[in-house]
C-alpha cells in the first residue's frame, strides 16, 4: 500500500478511535468542599452489558506499622499479595464476610497471595499493631477507579449507552446503594458526576500514647 | 565514682547487652517512648496538719528506649530500660534523677481489636535524690487486664505491688524517737485501678480512672507526739525544713483521675490530666492532694 494511504489510514484510525469510547469523570468531596481520597467509584452498564476484564493480580503492602494502600479496589477473582516492606513481623487478619483470613506472624511476602472471590468489602487487620486498617473492595464490574489526593478519578473506554455509578469510602455515612447515579455516554459525551459526602468521625485504635509515653508495647 | 553510681552502671549495661544478644533482628523491633511533664500537687508534703502542707510544681522528663519480641501470633515481650530525671522548683531536694529496666509479657486471646489481653511486668529503678536520704530502689510487680469493647469505649483493671527501699548506706543521723525506727521512706504498698478510655475520634481521647493504694506511704509533719505515736517509722526530712520529719504511716488512699489526650501526629500527643487522692490512714490521720499535669509523650 503506498506511503501516503497508510499515513491517510493511521491519522484516521487515530482520529475515530476515541470517539467510540467514553470516559466517566468523578469528583468526590466532603461536605466542606474538600477534595477526597480513596472513595471508589463503580460502573455498571444498565444492558447489562460488561467487559472482558480478567482478574489480576494485586498488592497491599506493610510500610511503617501501616497497609499501603489505604484502600485498594480490585475486580473479583483477583488475587492480592500482601508483602510486608517492615523490618518487623505483622499478622494480617479479615473477619469481612467477603473474604475471611488469618496470615500467621510473616516477614516478606507470603508464598501465596489471597483471592478475593466475592464481591465487598473486605477490613484489613494486624493483630500485632491493633492501630493498623486497611480496606479492599472487591468490585463486581470490571469498571472501578479510587480518587487520588485530588478527589478525581476517571473511568476510561466506556463504551456508549446508559450507566449507573456509585460511590464508597470508608467513613461515609450514607449506604453505597443510595448514592446510585445515572448518566449516559456516546461517542460526543464524556460524563462527569460529583459526589459531596459527609463522613462519620475517624474512630480507631490509636498509634500515639494515650496519657503517657511509657508502659509495655503495643 | 560513688558507690550508688556503681550499683547502676553494670546491672542496667548487662541486662540491654542481654537485650541484644537473644533478639533476632527479623522477630524483634526497637522501640523508644517518652514524655516532658509539668505536675503541680497541692500537698507535696502529703501532710494533714495546714501549717505542714507544702505544695510545689515539678518538670518531669522519661525516656524509654526497648525491645519488642514477638514470639507468637498472640504474645509479645517488651524490655526497656527506663530513665528518668525530676526537676522539682520549690523543694529541690525531690529532684531526682532515676534509671532502670522493666519487663513486659503482653498476650492476647485471639484475633482481633476486640479481643481481651492481659500484661504481666516488673521493674526495678534506683532512684538518686537531691536529698540523699531519699536514694533508693523501688521494685514493682503487676498483672493487667483489658479489652475495647467497641469502637469508643476500651478499659483495663490492674494490680501492682510497690516497694521501696531507701539507701541505708547514705551517712545521715540516726535519729530514734520514741523509740521508733529511721527507715521511713521504706514502704511496701498495693495497688488496684480501673481506667477507661473513650475515643471521641482518631485525635481526641478521654480517660477517667479510680484507683485504691492500700499500705504505706510517707508524709511530712513537724514535731507531734499524735502523729509520732501513728507511725512506725520517723527521721529528720530537712528538704522541707529543719524542724520537719518524714513519717511512715499505713493509709488506705482512694485516687480518681481524669484526662484527655490530644495526638498531634501518629507518635506524638498532648495530655492534661488531673488526680485527686484522698488519704484516711490509722490515728484518724488524713490529707488530700490534688495534681495537675500536663505532658507532651511520644512513641516510635
Amino acid at each position: 500500500m503506498p506511503a501516503g494511504r497508510l499515513l491517510i489510514a493511521a491519522v484516521a484510525i487515530l482520529l475515530c478511535a476515541p470517539l467510540s469510547a467514553a470516559q466517566l469523570t468523578v469528583i468526590v468531596t466532603n461536605r466542606d468542599g474538600q477534595p477526597l481520597a480513596n472513595s471508589v467509584v463503580t460502573v455498571t452498564n444498565d444492558a447489562g452489558e460488561t467487559m472482558d476484564r480478567k482478574p489480576g493480580t494485586e498488592i497491599v503492602d506493610q510500610i511503617n506499622k501501616q497497609f499501603v494502600p489505604y484502600v485498594k479496589p480490585v475486580y473479583v477473582g483477583s488475587s492480592v499479595n500482601f508483602p510486608n516492606s517492615d523490618n518487623i513481623r505483622h499478622q494480617v487478619y479479615s473477619f469481612s464476610p467477603a473474604k475471611r483470613f488469618v496470615l500467621p506472624l510473616y516477614k516478606g511476602t507470603p508464598a501465596r497471595p489471597v483471592v478475593f472471590d466475592k464481591p465487598g468489602i473486605v477490613v484489613l487487620g494486624c493483630n500485632i499493631h491493633d492501630w493498623m486498617i486497611g480496606y479492599i473492595y472487591v468490585s463486581p464490574t470490571p469498571w472501578f477507579a479510587k480518587t487520588g489526593d485530588d478527589g478525581r478519578a476517571v473511568i476510561a473506554n466506556l463504551p456508549p449507552g446508559s450507566y449507573h455509578a456509585k460511590i464508597w469510602h470508608p467513613r461515609m455515612h450514607t449506604r453505597e446503594e443510595e448514592t446510585a447515579r445515572q448518566f449516559n455516554v456516546d461517542k460526543n459525551n464524556n460524563a462527569e458526576l460529583t459526589w459531596s459526602l459527609e463522613l462519620r468521625p475517624e474512630i480507631r485504635p490509636r498509634r500515639a500514647p494515650v496519657g503517657g509515653g511509657m508502659g509495655g508495647y503495643p | 565514682m560513688s558507690m550508688t553510681e556503681r550499683r547502676t552502671e553494670p546491672v542496667g549495661l548487662c541486662f540491654f547487652l542481654l537485650l541484644i544478644a537473644i533478639a533476632p533482628p527479623a522477630r524483634s523491633e526497637w522501640l523508644m517512648g517518652g514524655e516532658a511533664a509539668y505536675k503541680y500537687n497541692d500537698n507535696l508534703s502529703l501532710a494533714q496538719q495546714g501549717r505542714d502542707i507544702e505544695s510545689g510544681n515539678s518538670l518531669n522528663l522519661r525516656f524509654s528506649p526497648g525491645y519488642h519480641f514477638q514470639a507468637t501470633n498472640y504474645t509479645g515481650l517488651t524490655l526497656n530500660a527506663d530513665l528518668q530525671a525530676d526537676r522539682n522548683f520549690g523543694f529541690t531536694g525531690l529532684s531526682q534523677a532515676a534509671g532502670g529496666v522493666s519487663m513486659d509479657l503482653f498476650h492476647k486471646f485471639g484475633i482481633g481489636r476486640e479481643v481481651p489481653w492481659m500484661r504481666a511486668g516488673i521493674s526495678t529503678d534506683w532512684h538518686d535524690y537531691a536529698n540523699n536520704q531519699r536514694d533508693g530502689w523501688q521494685f514493682t510487680a503487676g498483672i493487667s487486664a483489658g479489652k475495647r469493647f467497641s469502637d469508643h469505649w476500651q478499659t483495663t483493671i490492674s494490680y501492682q505491688f510497690e516497694a521501696y527501699r531507701a539507701d541505708k548506706s547514705v551517712d545521715i543521723p540516726a535519729l530514734y524517737i520514741l523509740g521508733i525506727e529511721g527507715d521511713a521512706f521504706d514502704t511496701d504498698a498495693h495497688l488496684l485501678s480501673i481506667n477507661t478510655v473513650y475515643t471521641v475520634n482518631y485525635r481526641l481521647s478521654l480517660i477517667a480512672g479510680f484507683a485504691k493504694h492500700l499500705g504505706e506511704v510517707t508524709s511530712t509533719t513537724r514535731r507531734s507526739s499524735n502523729i509520732f505515736d501513728a507511725s512506725d517509722a520517723i527521721t529528720p526530712d530537712p528538704v522541707f525544713g529543719t524542724d520537719r520529719f518524714a513519717y511512715r504511716i499505713d493509709a488506705n488512699t482512694n485516687i480518681f483521675s481524669f484526662g484527655i489526650s490530644y495526638a498531634l501526629t501518629g507518635n506524638v500527643s498532648l495530655n492534661a490530666g488531673y488526680e485527686y487522692r484522698d488519704s484516711n490512714a490509722s490515728h484518724g490521720l488524713a490529707y488530700t492532694n490534688n495534681i495537675f499535669s500536663v505532658n507532651a509523650a511520644f512513641r516510635y
